[in-house]
């Protein structure tokens, strides 16, 4: 097709959105509301996911090892935990580490200063207490390390909250599960309307399709205005959702900062930034999609003469 | 040359359209396709533009069969063809000129092709003088005329006219009849679908006579109920 022809097609799309006024604005318009819902939705579920794998990071594993281990027996099994794909990060507390930690954190300050203290010091009362600290990659993974740091004759007690990570687990599933599916029902609803409305486009001009097509127009040149058209309304309904997100993710934020400090403080909300990032090139792709799939569907039957 | 062997057409719920038509048209010849309403003309018509596929048969234009052309190539053997229509079929809101003007952009031709060959066409037949008007400001007469302008301007080898003076009056229809004559002479191949049997008596061309989509007769000149 030539440059030029290109061009006609695309003024053409241009002009019907605008010769179609009335019937554009209410496609722009629901298709607005429906990515408005698409980012809320968005916002939710990328949210809820950052905050159980916030916990995730915090859910360790203790595996309490057999008295003193020698250098070799630790680093061979330190070898075998960074095998496994399944451990994100692990760390070896050794019994004199442990007695450390647990003085500076049930004594604080004067941890030195007591004769007891001291007299610990010198018969480690946390000496079976040598421990490796695992991190799963994820909750899911965590019952499978588990099972793993088992398989160690070395390891006397595995030390971990299978509860927590099991709700963590389903409670992130059930919300990508329940926030994809109406993903899925709101991007079908899309569709729906703008092949409407470029049907209506497509009826009101079906008298030109159909001269374009006897007088030897190809499809793509019949189709090209109409591909347009069905792009041009999806962008368009894209720019409002993605200005509220801009501009409303931020007060939300701080609105629930104010109102419900309890939850800011268990958790840190996504930024702006990291939100945008994931849900522009989204919306652009959608818009994009939806827009020519549905002027695609609108106007196969009227190339078939 | 077009050529029909054995070609039938049968539409969903086993109604014939066309039944075991053999035909053969040469470059240059004037047919008229006769019958009354539902003998399978346009059936007929539809079946050479590729509008519709054959059930059984071959159609050959050219040399090439097109009923095994891909949907992709009827664009291209469209553009060999010039199509006229009862209804006209022009643009409201394009002037008479960009009407003609219309069938060259959409197949992309240049700007400066479009402005040599649109008022040759529309000179041809007779509406120099109108091309600036509206199609509603025109008659009947005037906008089957801009109709088969825009049918010729690009030069096709064949026209196809599917009851072109089935909105018109007598005088009308004579006027287009002779327009449709002067391309003719050019050396177009002209296939006119009608039931109009005065014109068909008064021109004297090749008839082919269609009754429930079976050839009854195929006379190389003649009226409309003339017998073999």
């Amino acid at each position: 097709m030539k440059i030029r022809t290109v061009n006609s097609c695309i003024r053409d799309g241009f002009k019907s959105v605008f010769r179609n006024g009335l019937m554009s604005l209410a496609s722009v318009g629901t298709i607005s509301a429906v990515l408005i819902i698409f980012g809320i939705v968005y916002c939710l579920v990328m949210n809820v996911r950052s905050f159980t794998n916030d916990l995730d990071k915090n859910l360790g594993i203790v595996a309490f090892l057999n008295g003193q281990l020698s250098q070799e027996e630790i680093d061979d099994i330190s070898k075998k935990l960074d095998e496994n794909q399944d451990i994100a990060s692990w760390n070896y507390v050794s019994s004199d580490e442990a007695w450390k930690d647990f003085k500076s954190e049930m004594l604080g300050d004067s941890a030195n200063d007591s004769d007891l203290v001291e007299q610990l010091d010198n018969d480690n009362p946390l000496k079976n207490s040598a421990n490796f600290e695992v991190y799963a990659v994820s909750a899911e993974k965590q019952q499978q390390v588990v099972d793993f740091l088992k398989s160690f004759s070395q390891i006397r007690k595995i030390s971990y909250s299978a509860n927590a990570s099991r709700t963590l687990a389903s409670f992130a599933k059930l919300v990508t599960y329940v926030g994809g599916a109406l993903i899925l029902f709101l991007i079908f609803v899309a569709l729906l309307l703008i092949t409407n409305t470029i049907r209506v486009s497509v009826y009101t001009r079906r008298n030109e399709i159909s001269i374009m097509k006897y007088i030897g127009a190809t499809d793509s040149f019949v189709r090209l205005p109409f591909l347009v058209e069905g792009i041009l309304i999806g962008f368009l309904g894209a720019i409002l959702p993605t200005a509220l997100v801009f501009f409303g993710y931020n007060a939300l934020v701080k609105l629930m900062a104010e109102r419900f400090s309890s939850i800011s403080q268990l958790f840190t909300f996504l930024s702006l930034g990291e939100i945008m990032h994931g849900l522009l090139p989204i919306f652009l792709i959608l818009s994009i999609v939806v827009g020519a799939l549905g002027s695609t569907i609108s106007i196969r039957r009227h190339l078939k003469v | 040359m077009i050529e029909l062997n054995h070609v039938t057409k049968i539409y969903e719920g086993n109604v014939t359209g066309v039944d075991d038509v053999n035909l053969r048209i040469n470059d240059g010849e004037f047919v008229f396709i006769v019958g009354e309403s539902g003998s399978g003309k346009s059936t007929l018509l539809r079946l050479l533009m590729r509008e519709l596929k054959p059930t059984e048969g071959s159609i050959i234009i050219d040399g090439k069969d097109i009923t095994k052309l891909r949907r992709g190539k009827v664009a291209a053997l469209r553009r060999n063809m010039g199509i006229v229509f009862q209804d006209y079929r022009l643009l409201p809101k394009r002037t008479v000129y960009e009407n003609v003007a219309f069938a060259l952009e959409v197949i992309e031709v240049s700007q400066r092709k479009i402005r040599r060959s649109v008022p040759a066409a529309l000179n041809l037949v007779g509406l120099s003088h109108k091309s600036k008007s509206m199609p509603n400001e025109i008659s009947g007469g005037e906008q089957q005329r801009t109709a088969i302008a825009r049918a010729i301007v690009n030069n096709p080898s064949i026209v196809i006219a599917d009851e072109p003076t089935g909105n018109l009056d007598p005088r009308n229809s004579e006027e287009i009849m002779e327009v449709l004559e002067a391309i003719n002479r050019r050396g177009t191949t002209v296939i006119v679908a009608t039931h109009d049997k005065d014109i068909v008596n008064e021109m004297q061309k090749r008839v082919i006579h269609l009754v429930r989509g079976v050839v009854v007769r195929d006379s190389e000149t003649g009226g409309y109920d003339d017998e073999d």
